[in-house]
């Protein structure tokens, strides 16, 4: 080898050595393994659906409507209580969001909407997120995330495009996020086929292993305030679902109903935000909104007004003027993260939005994560998986932010906040 | 849930960092090549206990992770939109000359053939003999060196980097 050629390798090679630099993040052995376990899942999808179509696909369709939720048999589903979980660490921002928006298309023809997945730091577009069903009124909403690469997505068709219509099939699939952004395709999550039922929220364990959803019967009327809702956990190992009912509206008796749900890292506690309500004379309804909670929610169901008190959140908040939008469990159990409207400085006629910690256990203050004096509304509230980084929409009387709280601040994100309908980590 | 290979979580542990280094001159992007190792790494795992035995599993990792990049450079799934404004402030502190350094090298590798980049980084950046350079490769001896021979040539032409290689010479 010659000098010059020597001496240009070694050059090279210190060049190569300063722009190569050091990586921002690691690439750790839970990552891989979840890697291969997706791996195999598709492979095992792939020779399924292979011999799906050698057997017979009219056969095939039969069984899995059997699998749909109304036929399924009622009792205990699951045990997994000495499930270990490692708590999510506490990570920096999030590198991507999902956010559903909708498209104004001037009245003739029904709204666009679609949901994409963006880069936190430069608001680029980096995927579209679109649901494998067949068209035309397909809702591509809730979403939740497990642990920022993997997501959970209900995808409903309906018979139109209101949100009114009827829903004709709701089914959950899972999606990833590579490091670059790009999706790798969806993988139909095992017990998530929820026949006709409509989803109004969902929640995951940051594992992936547990989901919870609030669903309504998919031909409810408009006003939904007359239907119950139930609560259906579905173990995504191994499909088995429980489900937790809501009481019927009957005179006499206070009903709780889920608002919002969220999981422990564990998925051993389910909370949820909820209002008590009487729908006729002859009960008295004491306190207001609420967070209860259901324990080893994956075993067994029953009724949702059997949950236990975790925080009366009106006493908490020491406000009787404001009403909770979101609550959010911490992984660990120990706080509730909550989306406040209204005025927590006792001020009345004040608008405000803020979002503030309390201990699980009701006993001490509430801690400001964010406020906005000027906050008139409220969209959308999001914790990731870690529970440190929080997705906030609101309006003010200039209009509509949506963006991440950052030290207090909302730093906004794309797109448009006019369209933006919700967002998650 | 996959039963863990021995030995596995300790090679991620001490290698995964030079892989990621390895793995942005290949491609050029951080996200990309976090990517690029994790799915190497993906695909290795179930053979783990295999190539422990009868290789060695960072030149099986790096050769895993030259054919994947080679299979995705052929797609074309990239589909990132530029967007107009960025919410995030501009990080503090001068890194104008890290970041010459860093696109002049990134220019300069994407002008190289996709087999050209892989030689010159397993041979130059990785320290790889040319006997191991081949193994991962799936080649000859005689075709990495004149693999390597090209690619230096055409490198020797880029002014942008000759004239940063004349800088790092003063």
């Amino acid at each position: 080898m010659s000098h010059d050629t020597s001496e240009l390798e070694t050059k090279l090679r210190t060049l190569m050595d300063i722009a190569a630099g050091e990586p921002g993040r690691r690439v750790t052995v839970d990552a891989v393994r979840r890697g291969v376990v997706r791996r195999r899942r598709t492979t095992s999808a792939a020779a399924a659906a292979a011999a799906l179509l050698l057997i017979g696909g009219v056969a095939a369709a039969a069984a899995a409507q059997r699998g749909e939720l109304g036929h399924r048999p009622a009792g205990p589903t699951t045990g997994g209580h000495s499930r270990t979980v490692t708590l999510p660490r506490t990570s920096g921002v999030p590198r991507y969001y999902v956010v559903r928006n909708i498209i104004p298309n001037n009245g003739s023809t029904p709204n666009r909407e679609d949901t994409t997945i963006r880069a936190t730091a430069t608001g680029a577009l980096r995927a579209d997120i679109r649901c494998p069903l067949s068209a035309p009124y397909v809702i591509t909403w809730p979403v939740a995330p497990a642990d920022n690469q993997n997501f959970f997505l209900v995808c409903q068709r309906a018979t139109g495009p209101a949100s009114y219509d009827n829903v004709l099939e709701s089914r959950i699939f899972e999606f990833h996020v590579t490091s670059s952004g790009v999706v790798t395709g969806d993988l139909p999550v095992r017990g998530g086929m929820l026949g006709s039922l409509l989803v109004q929220s969902i929640a995951a364990t940051p594992d992936g292993s547990e989901l919870a959803v609030i669903a309504y019967p998919g031909s409810h009327p408009p006003d939904l305030h007359g239907t119950p809702p139930d609560v259906v956990v579905i173990n995504t190992r191994t499909g088995a679902r429980a489900i937790w009912h809501g009481a019927l509206p009957v005179a006499g008796h206070t009903v709780y109903w889920p608002q919002e749900v969220s999981l422990t890292a564990d998925g051993q506690k389910l909370a949820f935000l909820t209002a008590p309500q009487c729908f006729q004379t002859g009960c008295t309804i004491h306190g207001g909104q609420q967070v209860r909670v259901i324990d080893h929610p994956d075993s067994g169901g029953g009724q949702l007004n059997s949950a236990g008190l975790l925080v009366q959140l009106n006493s908490v908040l020491r406000s009787p003027q404001v009403g909770v939008a979101d609550a959010v469990i911490s992984p660990d159990g120990s706080t509730l993260t909550v989306a406040v409207m209204g005025p927590l400085s006792g001020q009345s006629g004040q608008d405000s939005v803020s979002v503030v910690q309390i201990p699980a256990s009701g006993q001490g203050a509430p801690r400001f994560v964010y406020r906005l004096s000027q906050g008139n509304s409220f969209s959308f509230f999001s914790a990731d998986p870690s529970g440190s980084h929080f997705l906030l929409g609101t309006g003010t009387p200039n209009g509509p932010v949506a963006g991440r709280i950052d030290n207090g601040r909302l730093i906004p994100l794309r797109p448009d906040p006019v369209s933006v309908q919700g967002m998650v980590w | 849930m996959s039963e863990q290979p021995e030995g596995f979580a300790q090679f991620v542990e001490a290698r995964e960092r030079a892989l990621q280094r390895t793995a942005w001159l290949l491609t050029g992007d951080r996200g990309l090549a976090e990517d690029l190792v994790q799915t190497a790494l993906v695909r290795t795992w179930p053979r783990w206990d295999r190539i422990r035995r009868r290789d060695d599993p960072e030149v099986y990792v790096r050769r895993v992770m030259v054919n994947t990049w080679a299979t995705w450079s052929r797609r074309k799934w990239r589909g990132e939109h530029a967007t107009p404004s960025v919410p995030e402030a501009p990080v503090p502190g001068d890194i104008a000359a890290e970041v010459a350094v860093r696109m002049a090298i990134r220019n300069a590798l994407a002008s190289l053939t996709a087999r050209q980049r892989a030689v010159l980084v397993l041979r130059l950046f990785d320290d790889l003999s040319e006997a191991q350079v081949a193994r991962v490769l799936d080649c000859s001896v005689g075709t990495v060196k004149s693999t390597t021979s090209q690619a230096l040539a055409k490198l020797r032409s880029d002014a942008r980097l000759t004239e940063l290689m004349e800088a790092e010479t003063r």
